[in-house]
C-alpha cells in the first residue's frame, strides 16, 4: 500500500501538470500501439458481433471500418491541444467547457467507462462458465453462475489499477497479444472451416424484422449498426488527452489515435462480423466452443476462452487506470483507492443478461454524450481558439477561464441540444425515432453537426462578445481582464 | 487587484510546493513557447502540417466511397 501510494501521489501529480518535451515518450507509432492495446477488447469483439447479427457481411465490414473510422476522423482534432500543451484531456478542455463544467464532464466519462467495463467483465463472466463447463463439467454455480466471474473480474481489474502504472505495463502488453491470439486464431477457423464463400453469403441471424416491410426492416438494420459503430468511434473522445499529452509531435498525437483506435482496432471488429455470420451466434464465447465442436478437440477454446479471459481483466485495468487520474487531477484530496473504485461501484449494477445483449443501446448512448462534448471541442479549436490557449489562465480556476459562474454557456447550451436533437431522433433504449428520422439520417453524426453549428453561433454573436478570449501572450494581458468583463 | 501583477495559481488540492513546481514551468512556457504557438508554430513539440489533415482527409475520403458502394452495391 505504502510503495503503491508513493507511485500514485507522483503520478497523480504528473497528469496534473504540462508534461514538457523531456517528458514525451511517444512516437506515432508508439501512440498506435498503446491504442491498439486499448481498442481492441471486448468492445470490438461485441460491437462486430451484433453487426454481423443484423448485417450480411459486404455491408457488415463497411460499417464496422467506416463507422469507427469516420468519427474518429471528425474528432481527431482533439489529440492536438493535450500534445501541444501537455495536459490531460479535461485540463485542456477548461479554456472551451470553463471549470465547472469538468464535472459534467467527468459524469459523462463515467458513463462511457462504466459500459464498457460492464461489457467487458460479463464477456468475461460468460468466458469463465465456458472454460469451467468445459474442463469441470457444467453442473454447480462456476459453471452456471457468469455474475459470480463478472464481479471476480472487475475486482482483479481494479485491483491491477489500483497498484499503479510500473505493474500495469505488462498488463496492457499482454492484453493486446492475448487478444491478438483469439483474433488470429478465430480468423484461421472461420476461413479454414466455413470458407469465404459461406460467409459472404450468410444471411444475419438476427436482423431487425419489421412484418411485411423488408426494405424498412434492413434500413433498420443498417442503421443501428452504423449507430452502433459510430458510438464506438466517438467513445474514444475522453481518453485523448491522457495519452497525447506524452506524445513526440502533434502529427504522431493525431494520426497515431485516429488509426490505432480506427482503422487497425476495427480490423478485430471486422472479423467479428464475420465469426458472428458464420457461427450465427451473438456470443464470442460460443463461439470458442463451437470451433471445438467442429474441430473435435476442446484444446484449442479452452486456451481462447482463457486468454480471451485475461484479456478482459487487462481491459478492465486500461480502463479504471485514466478513469481514476482524471477524477483525482480534479479532487486531488480524493484518496487513491476511492477514486479506483468509483466507476467499479455502479458496474455491478449492470450485470444482467439484457446488458451484455444491448450494446446497440449502449454504444449509442455511449456516443451520444461523448459526442456533444467533442463537438464544442472541434468547433472551438477550427473556429475560435486554434488551440490556442493562456496556460496560466487554466490552471487559474477561479479567474481563468470562468465565463459565466465556472461555465461556457454556449457549450452548455450545445451540450443541451445536442442530447435533446439525438434523443428525438433517435431513442436507443427503446429504438424509437420521435420525428422518423432515424433510420434515413442516424443520430450520431447529425447531433455532432448540430452541436458544432449551435456553438459556433452561440460563440459567435453572444458569448465572445460577453466573455472575450484572453489576449496572449499573457505578458500582455491585465491580471483580471476576465473577471472584470465578468462583474 | 493589482494589473500589473499575473495571474495567480488557484488550482483547489494542489500543495504549495506543487504550486511552485507548476508556477516555474507555466514561465518556462510563456518565456519560451507561448509566442510560437500564437505565431503557428510548435509548443513543446513539433506542430501539426497541413499535409496531415490532407492525408487524414483522403483516406477517409476513400472510406466513405468504399461505404457508400457497400451499402448500395
Amino acid at each position: 500500500m505504502g510503495l503503491g501510494l508513493k507511485i500514485n501521489e507522483s503520478d497523480v501529480f504528473f497528469s496534473m501538470i504540462p508534461a514538457r518535451k523531456k517528458d514525451r515518450i511517444y512516437s506515432a507509432l508508439d501512440i498506435m500501439g498503446v491504442q491498439i492495446c486499448f481498442g481492441i477488447a471486448a468492445w470490438f469483439f461485441l460491437t462486430g458481433s451484433e453487426t454481423g447479427m443484423l448485417l450480411p457481411a459486404r455491408e457488415a465490414i463497411a460499417v464496422v471500418i467506416f463507422g469507427n473510422c469516420f468519427p474518429l476522423f471528425l474528432m481527431a482534432i482533439i489529440a492536438l491541444a493535450p500534445a501541444r500543451y501537455g495536459l490531460e484531456q479535461m485540463l485542456s478542455s477548461v479554456p472551451v467547457c470553463g471549470p465547472r463544467m469538468t464535472i459534467i464532464n467527468i459524469i459523462f466519462l463515467y458513463v462511457a467507462i462504466v459500459g464498457a467495463l460492464a461489457l467487458g467483465s460479463i464477456m468475461f463472466g460468460h468466458a469463465a462458465i465456458q472454460f469451467w463447463a468445459a474442463i469441470f463439467g457444467s453442473e454447480g454455480m462456476l459453471a452456471t453462475n457468469y455474475v459470480f466471474w463478472a464481479v471476480l473480474c472487475l475486482a482483479i481489474g481494479w485491483f491491477f489499477a489500483y497498484i499503479g502504472p510500473d505493474n500495469m505495463k505488462w498488463v496492457i502488453n499482454g492484453a493486446a497479444l492475448f487478444m491478438m491470439l483469439v483474433l488470429a486464431g478465430l480468423v484461421y477457423y472461420i476461413f479454414a472451416y466455413h470458407g469465404y464463400h459461406e460467409i459472404f453469403t450468410a444471411k444475419p441471424a438476427g436482423p431487425i424484422v419489421i412484418p411485411g416491410d423488408p426494405v424498412m426492416s434492413h434500413r433498420w438494420s443498417l442503421a443501428v449498426a452504423l449507430e452502433m459503430n459510430v458510438g464506438l468511434g466517438l467513445s474514444w473522445t475522453y481518453f485523448y488527452g491522457q495519452w497525447t499529452r506524452l506524445a513526440k509531435s502533434e502529427s504522431g498525437a493525431y494520426h497515431g489515435c485516429q488509426w490505432g483506435w480506427g482503422l487497425l482496432s476495427a480490423i478485430s471488429g471486422v472479423f467479428a462480423a464475420l465469426a458472428a455470420l458464420a457461427i450465427q451466434t451473438y456470443d464470442p464465447t460460443i463461439w470458442l466452443i463451437q470451433i471445438g465442436k467442429d474441430t473435435g478437440s476442446m484444446f484449442l477454446p479452452i486456451i481462447g476462452l482463457l486468454l480471451m479471459a485475461v484479456a478482459n481483466i487487462m481491459a478492465m485495468t486500461t480502463c479504471i487506470y485514466p478513469a481514476a487520474i482524471t477524477t483525482i487531477t480534479h479532487y486531488p484530496r480524493m484518496k487513491w483507492f476511492y477514486a479506483t473504485i468509483l466507476c467499479c461501484i455502479p458496474v455491478i449494477f449492470c450485470f444482467s443478461p439484457e446488458f451484455y445483449t444491448s450494446i446497440s443501446a449502449i454504444y449509442a448512448i455511449i456516443g451520444l454524450v461523448c459526442n456533444i462534448y467533442g463537438a464544442v471541442l472541434v468547433t472551438d479549436y477550427l473556429f475560435f481558439t486554434k488551440g490556442v490557449f493562456s496556460m496560466r489562465r487554466i490552471f487559474n480556476m477561479r479567474e481563468g477561464y470562468w465565463y459565466w459562474h465556472g461555465v461556457n454557456p454556449a457549450a452548455a447550451l450545445a451540450y443541451i441540444i445536442g442530447l435533446a436533437f439525438y434523443l428525438w431522433t433517435y431513442n436507443p433504449i427503446t429504438m424509437v425515432s420521435m420525428n422518423g428520422w432515424f433510420p434515413y439520417i442516424t443520430a450520431g453524426i447529425p447531433t455532432f453537426l448540430l452541436c458544432c453549428v449551435v456553438y459556433y453561433v452561440l460563440m459567435k454573436f453572444w458569448v465572445l462578445k460577453v466573455w472575450p478570449l484572453p489576449i496572449l501572450p499573457a505578458c500582455k494581458q491585465p491580471a483580471v481582464q476576465q473577471t472584470e468583463v465578468r462583474l | 487587484m493589482n494589473q500589473s501583477q499575473p495571474m495567480s495559481i488557484n488550482f483547489k488540492g494542489m500543495t504549495e510546493s506543487q504550486k511552485k513546481v507548476t508556477q516555474e514551468i507555466i514561465d518556462e512556457w510563456e518565456r519560451d513557447f507561448e509566442q510560437n504557438v500564437i505565431d503557428g508554430k510548435g509548443g513543446y513539440v513539433e506542430v501539426i502540417h497541413t499535409r496531415d489533415y490532407v492525408i487524414a482527409g483522403l483516406i477517409n475520403l476513400i472510406l466513405l466511397i468504399y461505404f457508400l458502394v457497400a451499402i448500395n452495391g
